[in-house]
């Protein structure tokens, strides 16, 4: 035997590029032709290594400094272990990487790969160079993120199979006894918020049913809408056990042509499930949650959802779903089950004795909650003007307010940094007196309150009362807070299994809340309240930025890229972390990350840093138009 | 003439009674006027192992030959070559634990004198570099004195050795002179001492591979930073030539 066909000779170096990203998803003969044109080379600790046009280099062994000629040390840039380098790849910056000057940090083994060889690839593989031209799109991160824990399976298709009638159907239950008209039978569909009512007789036994369709079908014909429910309604109902699959009931539907189950347990009717219910159900729908979540009848059925939030971001997770859709989910949920708490807190307590705003705070108010996220909450009472209103409303919901916190703990929607606040949190910041002390970000809960968001509304649009009362908030103070939290640089990237920082300090854990998704969010929200951006989201916030040339559309760009990033990386690991932590948000060992994490964490850090300089360049001018801060 | 270009002009006998190959002739004709003073990154070399039979080559046989090219200090790993080697005799038991090729396996190889012609092309110029390679040269060379009529003429350099005198001279650096006959310098726990990539051990092709990454950090370790010729580096680590 003699193995005398290059493309079976250099294992080693094949086994290398196949650990490396994006080479990992090379067919195997690209595999083989890169790596039989590949070079090692060795660069001792502090030798200049040469990125010149004529190869992309893959670090095998060993690390390496790049900085761009004329740079501060603070800009420099480290590669890795498994991390390349070189002409035509992405250099953290968009910059193409001639021109960069390399030093090895310690005794470095290059794979050095031909230009000619690598474009071939590219040509044949475009993924190859898309991950290197955008480290942070979906296609260049890990293909299949590990399955969360207690996540379904995401080709559920067996759940009509495993889930009952009696578990989709609402259980409120409409009824008319025989003789109202359509009118009547109308009212009461609409204020029981269903899609059916049932005709009773005087002894409670069911008659018959008339469906929105029903109605709909009378007005069409010009039925006069004073004759009696029993001209309309359809007899008998049908009716299966709440012990039924759900899929025999949806066969049970669409074989007599109805839309309209009655459930019974033990013969008793005991709710109702439709079409929409079953179809609803299938697949852990959000909008089934959102149904259930409206129809709650006590804190039960509320426990019960909230309880389905992390299944269900599991679940969308696990179906595709970008961490900004399943935080949208999760906070429209999160407010569906508040809003029909408070409802129900109302029926407890009796009504405000004024009308009340809430206002959702931080994440819920950006919409960006993710499980486990706890509800931060403002309760503003509108007396008109009438100061013994207003003391009542606030006697009110003073009291209203601990047993709403307990309710929400018991919801699973209250956390160690969720706050409820009474009056608008805005106000509440001493403008003048506020100074920040250190990092801003230690004043989060402060200045969640520029979140501020109404229950079940559209963004507030302005920063702070005082703008609705015709005064402009300080540009001063804002452009401090912004300028203390645009102080500390973003991270430079793992390296040998630690998070490095740009000064040359670095730490064994890296918390993604804290160093990634906060500070981004920060830096938002505070160049929000500079510029005047209304709409409290991160991501409209960073658009803003860039649509309003405050910074660049494309750092705008790559900042909200990092942000997605971070936010998934937190969904992952609050989605298979807490078991095993005991933590919401346990950090993430560093050393743990896959090449292809490290590859776009860095590309996420160093779109932080644009965004963070960027800003403070903007400030340095604006400052300049307004006079000092 | 200085004692290097005596250790490269050095014959050992040719093979008796066997007419030189051509293959052999045309080796040491590529192998004639190497200028000992050329800078390393101006040559080639050749990083080969061996699996063998055992230990003598007087009675053993060599069952396979790895090697991989160097550019001056860079490696190819496209550029490598590989071949089992049916031998003579039998394959030891305990041989083939190590290397796992036995008797049954070697029977479709091709013989000495095939292996060694391709080899000697393949080899071309190149200088051989091995580690502890005098046991395998003193295989190569028995081989290809039977088959083709004579030794090889390529200089060998010899990583074990280059690994001895770095080692020696780190450790005296740091006081530590004596230590250094008590480290272990088998090739892989070079690798590990050096931070080097591992590969599969008793692997020819893996092990030359290991020894081309330990030969390019000696040389470049040895030549710190500074341009380094061939007898550069014999002084270095007092390499063994033949």
């Amino acid at each position: 035997m003699r193995a005398s066909d290059p493309s079976q000779q250099p294992e080693t170096v094949q086994a290398f590029l196949a650990g490396v990203p994006p080479f990992d998803r090379l067919p195997s003969l690209d595999l083989a032709a890169l790596a039989a044109a590949g070079r090692v080379s060795l660069y001792l600790a502090g030798e200049a290594v040469p990125v010149g046009r004529d190869f992309v280099c893959c670090v095998q062994r060993g690390g390496v400094r790049l900085r761009r000629p004329g740079d501060l040390p603070g800009r420099d840039d480290v590669r890795g272990e498994g991390e390349c380098f070189g002409q035509t790849c992405d250099l953290g910056n968009g910059q193409d990487g001639e021109g960069w000057e390399a030093t090895a940090l310690e005794d470095t083994f290059l794979v050095r790969l031909p230009r000619e060889v690598f474009v071939a690839v590219c040509r044949r593989q475009p993924f190859v160079a898309g991950y290197f031209a955008d480290a942070l799109s979906p296609a260049a991160r890990d293909a299949q993120p590990a399955g969360p824990t207690g996540c379904p399976d995401p080709s559920d298709g067996d759940y009509l199979f495993t889930r009952l009638a009696g578990e989709v159907a609402s259980r409120g239950l409409a009824d008319v006894p025989r003789g109202p008209d359509l009118r009547r039978a109308a009212r009461v569909m609409e204020a029981g918020q269903v899609g059916s009512v049932l005709v009773r007789e005087a002894g409670g036994a069911v008659i018959g049913i008339v469906t929105d369709r029903d109605l709909r079908r009378a007005v069409a014909t010009g039925m006069a809408l004073d004759a009696t429910v029993e001209t309309l309604m359809s007899a008998p109902v049908a009716a299966i056990e709440a012990k039924t699959p759900c899929f025999e009931a949806l066969l049970s539907m669409t074989g007599s042509g109805i839309r309209h189950l009655l459930v019974t347990r033990d013969g008793e009717p005991a709710g109702m499930v439709t079409a929409s219910d079953l179809l609803l159900a299938h697949g852990r729908s959000p909008m089934a949650l959102l149904r259930a979540a409206r129809r709650a009848g006590d804190a039960t059925d509320l426990r019960a959802i909230s309880q389905g939030l992390r299944p269900l971001a599991a679940s969308l997770v696990a179906r595709g779903a970008p961490a900004a859709a399943v935080s949208g989910i999760v906070t429209l949920l999160a407010e569906q089950v508040l809003a029909r708490l408070l409802a129900l807190l109302e029926k407890r307590c009796g009504p405000s004795p004024a009308p009340c705003r809430w206002l959702l705070l931080g994440a819920a108010g950006r919409r960006e909650m993710l499980p486990g996220t706890g509800l931060s909450l403002a309760a503003v009472p509108d007396d008109g003007g009438d100061p013994i209103v207003g003391r009542a409303a606030r006697t009110y919901l003073q009291a209203l307010l601990p047993m709403l916190g307990e309710e929400l703990a018991a919801l699973g929607l209250r956390a160690p940094g969720s706050h409820l606040v009474l009056g608008d949190p805005r106000a509440l910041v001493p403008l003048e007196g506020f100074a920040l002390d250190g990092d801003p970000l230690d004043h989060e809960a402060s200045l969640e309150g520029f979140d501020a968001r109404p229950l079940g509304g559209r963004d507030e649009a302005g920063p702070a009362p005082a703008v609705a009362t015709g005064e402009v908030f300080p540009f001063g103070l804002a452009a401090s807070w912004l300028r203390a939290a645009a102080s500390r640089p973003a991270p430079l990237g793992v390296y040998r299994g630690r998070l490095m920082e740009r000064d040359g300090g670095s730490c064994e854990a890296l918390d993604v809340l804290a160093r990634g998704s906060r500070p981004v969010t920060a830096l938002a929200r505070l160049s929000a309240l500079v510029w005047c951006v209304a709409p409290t989201g991160t991501v409209f916030r960073l658009n803003a930025l860039g649509s309003l040339g405050v910074v660049p559309a494309a750092t705008a760009a790559r900042a909200v890229e990092a942000f997605a990033f971070f936010q998934s990386e937190r969904l992952q690991a609050l989605l298979t972390g807490r078991e095993s932590s005991g933590r919401e948000e346990a950090p993430l060992a560093p050393g743990t990350l896959s090449p292809r994490r490290r590859h776009a964490l860095r590309a996420a850090f160093a779109a932080v840093e644009d965004l963070r300089l960027a800003l403070l360049a903007r400030l340095d001018v604006k400052e300049g138009e307004h006079g000092p801060a | 003439m200085g004692l290097l270009d005596r250790l490269l002009r050095r014959r050992v006998p040719d093979g008796e009674g066997v007419p030189l190959a051509p293959a052999l002739a045309a080796h040491r004709a590529a192998q004639a006027g190497r200028d000992p003073r050329a800078l390393l990154d101006a040559c080639a070399f050749v990083v080969l192992d061996t699996e063998l039979t055992g230990f003598d080559p007087r009675r053993h046989a060599l069952v396979s030959i790895g090697a991989v090219r160097l550019s001056g200090l860079e490696i190819l790993p496209g550029q490598s070559f590989y071949s089992l080697v049916r031998p003579q005799g039998d394959v030891p038991r305990d041989a083939s634990l190590v290397h796992r090729l036995t008797a049954a396996g070697l029977e479709e190889a091709p013989g000495e004198a095939e292996v060694l012609e391709r080899f000697l092309h393949f080899l071309g110029d190149a200088i051989i570099v091995g580690h502890h390679v005098d046991l395998d040269m003193g295989f190569l060379n028995a081989a290809s004195r039977r088959r083709l009529g004579g030794p090889l003429e390529a200089p060998c350099i010899d990583t074990l050795r280059l690994a001895m005198a770095f080692e020696e001279k780190r450790l005296a650096a740091g006081g530590r002179a004596g230590e250094a006959e008590s480290l272990d310098y088998t090739l892989p726990a070079l690798c590990r001492r050096f931070g080097l990539p591992q590969f599969a051990a008793h692997d020819a092709r893996a092990d030359a591979l290991a020894a081309a990454y330990l030969f390019v950090y000696l040389a470049r370790k040895s030549a710190r930073g500074r341009p380094l010729g061939l007898d550069g580096l014999w002084r270095a680590g007092r390499a063994w030539w033949r």
